[in-house]
Parts: structure tokens; sequence; C-alpha cells
């Protein structure tokens, strides 16, 4: 039995977790188009171990020099008759030549089309990042640009409004905390960005019908992200 | 904002699909051609051993129709009975709803076991493969599979079965057929004068919030209404409970107890077995007392 539940609980981490957006913030003005893959790891019997390949696709707007405001759709819910975003800005609050730090407060929303049941979960998350490598690099047209290549930690907590779950339980987890570690590289318009989310890792993953991989072992799971950026 | 509206239009395609994972509930094989009982190879619930032989004259395999006027197709349930069918006028019978795996073949040495409760075949034992399971036309649906275990309670009836003869028994997806009929005995068409649940689940939603961490409603995901914990309410009838303490898919604090906390009839009566995972409990409380644990309710 254990087994048929692997795919739709990979549908609840996948409504779960995504990558951090926005790191960095855009520069002032600036547009730009977003699109990520992956999810939590999952032990699928008779397959692999595999992150669950959500998607999601999203825009980004350079508000001011140090906030970005961002919205994502999540294609991968939608195939399930779930409509669902997220949405927030990061604001850079401290910089320095080669490093910074930023928060993105944001909300998470989902809907279903079979029993219209609607949730909204904030989310605050916070990234510093560092730059170790800076190279001017020129494009076949003979523009230069910058390739930058940065590492960043942080991490995400998602916040849960309803204080009851199923049955009238009480909800024992309204944070949900999951901290990050991932690396971006910048290639002119293009961010090519890779991360690892160790989710809740201070919650026992035994006696629940799925399999996570996590590096704590009985507890909590491991996310893997590969996402894009096209600045404009 | 026409990037926006190309970006909005195809999400609005993608959620204008339907696909559920209901599917992915039932563990459902329907690629055999017949049921091969004992000679069955593939993997099973559990290996009981030839002390619970059935003899082939008292093992009935036949196939019932549960279509109705909407249905213009026939739509045949496949069915094993032990024990004589011309007894179940004057016996006391078990309606076994089995879990999720496969089939009947995988369910086997279960029945077999039942068979031989309280000595062999004092006791009628009917299981059936849900729509989609084994034999068994249609597909698996929450609907389908209650239509299913109506179907199983039809016949009983005709075959002249009352309700105060009738003991339903579920394992795991089982135990939802189980606790609608006990909760809804209107909607079927007889009444079990006792139930039993082996590894219970408290419902589709509890499973899902456990596994999730956030307080997803099941509706996101599934369109199974499955709420064992709710139905049980209403049961009037007496009520076993079978679990292990050490079910890792599902956890006894987390489902079995609620079910039973939440029982609202005359009678119950609680078996907790240390050491017991989801499937292996009757073999890890060792089979002589399982069933002369199951003995002693039906007998009370």
């Amino acid at each position: 039995m254990k087994q048929l539940f692997y795919l739709i609980t990979s549908i609840f981490v996948l409504g779960a977790c995504a990558p951090s957006h926005f790191v960095k913030p855009l520069e002032h003005k600036q547009h730009a188009l977003t699109a990520s893959l992956g999810g939590a790891m999952l032990k699928v019997p008779g397959v692999a171990t595999i992150p669950i390949p959500n998607t999601t696709l999203g825009y980004g707007y350079g508000v001011k020099q140090d906030l970005t405001i961002y919205g994502n759709l999540y294609p991968t819910a939608a195939v399930f008759g779930v409509f669902q975003f997220d949405a927030g800005c990061t604001w850079r609050f401290w910089q320095n030549e080669n490093m910074g730090a930023s928060v993105s407060p944001g909300f998470n929303f989902l809907f279903d089309r079979f029993e219209k049941n609607a949730g909204l979960w904030p989310q605050l998350d916070a990234n510093f990042y560092m730059n170790y490598f800076e190279r001017t690099g020129s494009s076949k047209k003979g523009t230069d640009h910058q390739n930058v290549n940065y590492f960043y930690v942080g991490f995400s907590n998602w916040f849960q409004l309803k204080s009851t779950m199923t049955l009238g339980l009480k909800q024992e987890n309204r944070l949900v905390f999951s901290p990050q570690v991932g690396h971006t590289f910048e290639r002119g318009h293009w961010n090519y960005n890779l991360e690892v989310k160790f989710l809740t890792p201070y919650l026992s993953n035994q006696n629940i019908i799925i399999d996570y991989v996590s590096p704590f072992g009985k507890r909590g799971g491991l996310g893997a992200f590969f996402s894009v950026t096209y600045r404009l | 904002m026409k990037k926006l509206i190309y970006l909005l239009l195809p999400l609005l395609v993608f959620t204008a699909c339907r696909k559920r994972l209901d599917s992915f509930l039932f563990g459902n094989d329907n690629s055999i051609t017949e049921y091969l009982l004992d000679n069955y190879t593939g993997r099973t619930t559990l290996d009981v051993g030839a002390a619970y032989h059935v003899e082939d004259s008292m093992t009935h395999v036949f196939q019932f129709d549960i279509s109705n006027g909407a249905v213009a197709q026939p739509f045949m349930i496949s069915a094993i009975y032990t024990g004589e069918i011309s007894r179940i006028a004057t016996d006391t019978v078990i309606l076994y709803c089995h879990g999720t795996a496969d089939h009947n073949d995988f369910y086997w040495p279960r029945q077999k076991l039942y068979s031989h409760l309280g000595g062999t075949h004092r006791y009628g034992v009917l299981m059936i493969d849900y729509p989609g399971f084994g034999l068994s036309d249609g597909s698996p649906t929450e609907e389908n599979m209650y239509q299913s275990v109506n179907g199983a309670l039809k016949w009983l009836k005709a075959n002249g079965l009352t309700n105060n003869r009738l003991i339903m028994f579920g394992f795991s997806l089982g135990t939802a057929s189980v606790c609608q009929v006990a909760g809804n005995p209107n909607d079927f068409e007889m009444q079990p004068s006792k139930i039993i649940l082996e590894a219970p689940f408290a419902s589709a939603e509890k499973m899902i919030q456990d596994a999730s961490v956030l307080g997803f409603p099941a509706s996101y995901f599934v369109s199974l209404k499955v709420d064992n914990a709710i139905e049980i309410k209403k049961a009037t009838v007496p009520l076993l409970w079978i679990h292990g303490k050490a079910d890792t898919f599902l956890a006894i604090d987390k489902h079995g107890e609620y079910v039973f906390a939440n029982y609202g009839g005359p009678s119950k009566t609680a078996v907790r077995v240390p050491g017991g995972d989801h499937e292996d409990t009757p073999f890890v409380m060792g089979y002589d007392a399982y069933l002369a644990a199951l003995l002693g309710f039906i007998l009370q």
C-alpha cells in the first residue's frame, strides 16, 4: 500500500517547497523571467531516488536597487486542478563589496477547482550570499557582460495560519522551517541556479506514507532544485 | 502585461485539467487471467502454511453482477467463498474486505486463516476483488468499491444470510467499506451484526496531512472522501479493533487510535499488537492467538 501514495504525497511536497526566489535583488527597473524544476527527494520503489519534478514559472521586477517584487505560478499543481501561486518581495538589507543579505516575505496561495478549498500560507525567507568569482566576458556580438558566481545560505519559513488540522487535531507545526544552500552562475542575461533545501530537519519522517530521503536519517527531507532566470 | 497574460494562459489551461491522484490509492493489479490461490507464486500478505489448508471442494470462485439500470454492460465482480454455500442460510458468515494490494491471490492466505476460525469452516468467508482488482471489471474508485461491497452483501442476502449472522471484517483500505456500511446501514443491502477493523486509517486527509506536515486539504490531490474516524461514530454494532503497534505505514497513534476513540457504538474491544507492522500482525501475534482474539469477539 505504501507505494500507492508516493505520487500523491509527492504533490504535497511539490506544493510545499520551491527554491529561493531572487536571493539578489534585480537592478532598478529590471524585469526577469524565471523557471524552476525540482522538489523533495523521495525513494520511489522500483524506480529510483529522485527529486520530485515540480515546476514554477515566475516574473520579477526591480522596484528599487535593493527591492524586487516577484510572483510564481505552479504548472505541475495546475495539472492536478490546483491553482497555486506565490508572490512576495526580496529586500537586500545589507551588502558590502562581495556579499549581501536579503529577506523575502511573501505568501503562497492554493485553490482547488473540485471542492473550492482555498488556503494561504505566509512565507519568510532569508539568505546571505557571497560572490567569489567576477569576470568581464564578451558575447558573440562583441558586447561586454559580467560573469559572476556566488553561493548563498539561508532558510525558508512557511507559516500555518490554521490552528487545527483534520479531525479537529491541533496543528503542532505552525512554523515549517527549512534551511537551504545554493549556488548561482550569472552569465550575461542568464542566471543558472542550483539549490539544496533541508526540509524540516527537526521533524520525524518516520511512520508516514512516504520515504523521504534525508541527510538527517529519520528526520526531515532533502529538496533539490534547478532554476534559470533571464534578466531583460 | 502581455507577458503576464502569456504566462497565465497556459496555467489556466493546465488548471482546467481534472487529473486526480485517487487511482494511486489503489494498488490494484488486474493483469491476471485466473486466481491461482495455493499455486500463486507472487507476493502474498502472509505465509500461513499447510496447517490452514482449504480443500478445493470448499473453495468457490465465482462472479456476481453489480450493474444497474444506468449501466448497459454487465459489471462483474469476482469473489471467493470458502465454506459451503448451501449453509449460508444458517451459518454465520464473514465478509472480508481486503486491503489495497494486487488482488484476491495476495490475500488468499488470510482467507484460509479465517476459514479455520473456531474450527475448519465453522464460518463461511467471502472475499471479493474490488472493481479494477484481479478479475473484477471496472476501475478502482471509492464509489465503485462501495458498490462492489454492496453487491457482495446482496449476494449473501440472496443466499439466505440475515443481518444477525453477518460479520464484516476490513483490513487497511478495506476498513473504508466496513466503516461506510456500519455508519450508513440504510444505504446498503445488509447491516453487519459485528465489525472487525484491522489496521484502519483515520481518513484520507489524515494520511495526506501527516506526510506533508502542512495542513493541505485532501481535495488538492484526491477526490476520495474516506473518513473512517467520522463514519465510525455512527456505528451501532460491536467493534473489534486490531492494530500493530509498530505499523510503519498507518501508525497506530495517528490512525487506529482515532478510529477506536471515535467509535460510538455499544461495545468495543482493542487488540494492540506489540511489534506488529502493517501486514504481519497475525504472524507477529501468532496465528492461534490472533484467531482466538477474533473468535472471542465473535462469540461475545
